[in-house]
């Protein structure tokens, strides 16, 4: 996480292309939020529209998400020469789970960086785990 | 009647039909063992090669995306999670370390 989903008409953007708008979202979205790059992941995919899909952690206020919109549709349609729409979603940080341990909360990310486990082996350790299967009675 | 739950697995390049049955079957055992749900949709969307990347780089990433019951305790969600990274990471041959995985409360519709 973020996770912005880029789509565009089939053969609309070339390699070149695509690196130079996703260097530009990482960028986007790290002066924004603070957020390091490493965090930051831009997929490419065809469909019938110019769309961008900006999938971010909950706790991002209203500003900032329409800052983000307006800056990718306005730096991302340049690179491409089209113009795109934008939507964002949120999720909470708590149910993200990436390089073996959970996500931190908006502005804990330095000190989650600093406790980064080991790629060996990592992870087992980390986080609570529950006692056994559960159950839930319908 | 609540729906199904759907998991979306965005897998960094080509997946072939061994590791799919792997990862639906993993994924049913395991939504089975958690939360006693024992049908599930599992869609597999693969990203071509050059079309990820993480800080602005080509990556090796790929994500599991998928939701638990309402309510769910975060160490149950935590477990969870957990073991959908191995399980992925495993049936591909790829590094658990670059498997997201997602797992919010699901929307009540």
């Amino acid at each position: 996480m973020p996770l912005y989903r880029c789509t565009t008409p089939p053969q609309t953007l070339d390699d070149t292309t695509r690196t130079a708008i996703a260097q530009v979202i990482t960028t986007i979205h790290c002066e924004l939020t603070g957020a390091p790059p490493t965090f930051v992941h831009v997929q490419f995919l065809d469909g019938p529209q110019a769309t961008i899909h900006g999938g971010i952690r909950a706790g991002r206020d209203v500003e900032l998400t329409g800052r983000l919109v307006e800056r990718c549709c306005r730096e991302v349609g340049a690179i491409a020469g089209i113009g795109f729409s934008m939507r964002t979603s949120a999720t909470n940080a708590s149910a993200i789970f990436e390089g073996g341990r959970v996500f931190p909360e908006p502005g804990e990310e330095q000190a989650w960086l600093g406790t980064t486990p080991a790629r060996q082996g990592a992870g087992r350790g980390d986080h609570e785990h529950a006692a056994g299967p559960h159950r839930r009675e319908h | 009647m609540a729906s199904p739950p759907m998991y979306k697995c965005l897998v960094n390049g080509a997946i072939g039909a061994d590791a799919r049955r792997a990862i639906v079957d993993g994924l049913t055992e395991l939504t089975g063992v958690h939360f006693g749900e024992h049908e599930l949709t599992v869609e597999f969307i693969e990203i071509p090669e050059g079309r990820w990347f993480t800080a602005g780089r080509p990556s090796r990433a790929s994500m599991v995306l998928g939701t638990v019951p309402t309510g769910t305790a975060q160490g149950v969600r935590v477990t969870f999670m957990d073991a959908i990274a191995r399980l992925f990471a495993d049936a591909t041959d790829t590094d658990y370390h670059d498997v997201m995985v997602s797992a919010p409360d699901r929307k009540v519709s």
